[in-house]
């Protein structure tokens, strides 16, 4: 019986498969390098919020103690995947890191935004970014991107999606 | 909606040659138009006319040139991203798409461009049903006289540009919030003044 693919051809399928998969390997990390965000060493900015009652809040790193930003959404599914990591690190750090979690204001209200807290039951403190400028300062370009800061106020840590190791990240910072 | 790739695996290995392959024959005759500049880095004022430019473009029926001087009598809208399927350039690309109508409205041209190859585009506009065509600008020329190239990355910056009628920019947003109503909200008011000039 003839082979459908004598030994050449097979071993020509199979070097283009190796050097697609290499391709592949090599082309994710540069689709995250794509995605815009502020830069790790950068000052963090102050952001001016709105709370749960609709009072304009300003949400500022302090000094001396690290703080853990998530840009989230109710529609964005590694947002979701993503609340567990954020209900276990706010409970194991929520006293020695401040936590803001800020809904973006693209295809979502504000009384979506507090359903959803109140039907998964969040703990650690929800704000809306009613005027856009939070996800400006933070140059966020996707929705479950997380920013940790250190105690000197400047970024340590970036990253999106939902399987981010977040209490790896916030040791680091203690 | 925040989706990173739905892309198989199997076709992923299978467009990888086509990309090479379609990445050397962009390279030979996909631009026609000169090298980038310096000077070509400026960013076009409002008022003034848009550089015209030629690449190749592609949409869900396949790969075609286009040219922005032939779009003259319609409004354009040029979009910059920075790369094909990446997050924020998903979010940003399937809200034109979900919200076409509402945001340019009937008789608006939508030109969104990144240096991906045309293989990418096609492949990405095919599976994402988008409604316009993706422009392909590999070398990031036209980024570079729209003044839309990321600082120290090879990628376009994500900016829009709002070309009137007469070929001139009417309206221009340099750092485009894909999360940010309020930037397709500015949008979808300046393509309305725009299609009314």
């Amino acid at each position: 019986m003839i082979s459908r693919y004598p030994s050449s051809r097979f071993a020509s399928r199979v070097g283009q498969i190796v050097v697609a998969s290499v391709l592949m390997a090599v082309a994710r990390p540069v689709m995250a390098q794509a995605d815009e965000g502020i830069a790790v060493g950068a000052a963090a900015p102050s952001v001016v919020v709105t709370n749960d009652t609709g009072k304009s809040v300003t949400v500022t790193p302090t000094l001396g103690r690290p703080m853990l930003i998530e840009f989230w959404a109710t529609w964005c599914e590694f947002c979701e995947r993503l609340e567990p990591t954020m209900k276990a690190v706010y409970g194991k750090y929520g006293s020695k890191v401040q936590f803001a979690a800020i809904a973006v204001n693209v295809n979502q209200t504000p009384r979506r935004v507090a359903k959803h807290v109140k039907d998964r039951s969040l703990k650690y403190p929800v704000y809306y970014d009613e005027s856009g400028k939070a996800v400006s300062a933070y140059d966020v370009a996707a929705t479950s991107f997380v920013v940790i800061i250190g105690k000197d106020g400047k970024v340590a840590y970036t990253g999106v999606g939902d399987k981010q190791d977040l209490d790896a990240a916030i040791k680091k910072v203690l | 909606m925040f989706r990173i790739m739905k892309f198989p695996v199997a076709a992923m290995l299978l467009a990888a040659p086509i990309c090479l392959a379609q990445a050397q024959t962009t390279s030979m005759g996909g631009m026609k138009m000169a090298p980038a500049t310096a000077e070509m880095s400026t960013v076009p004022d409002v008022g003034a006319m848009a550089p015209d430019f030629t690449a190749q473009g592609a949409s869900m029926s396949g790969t075609h040139e286009v040219s922005l001087k032939a779009l003259r009598g319609q409004v354009v809208v040029l979009a910059f991203y920075p790369l094909d399927r990446s997050s924020g350039c998903t979010h940003e690309m399937e809200k034109f798409r979900d919200e076409f109508s509402t945001i340019f409205g009937s008789g608006t041209t939508v030109l969104p461009i990144s240096e991906d190859s045309v293989a990418s585009h096609v492949g990405w506009a095919r599976d994402a049903k988008f409604p316009f065509t993706l422009v392909s600008d590999t070398k990031g020329e036209i980024a570079g006289q729209y003044g839309s190239m990321m600082t120290g990355r090879p990628y376009a910056s994500r900016t829009v540009f709002v070309i009137g009628k007469d070929g001139k920019v009417t309206y221009r947003n340099m750092k485009f919030g894909a999360l940010d109503q309020h930037a397709y909200d500015d949008l979808s008011a300046a393509v309305a003044k725009a299609k009314a000039e």
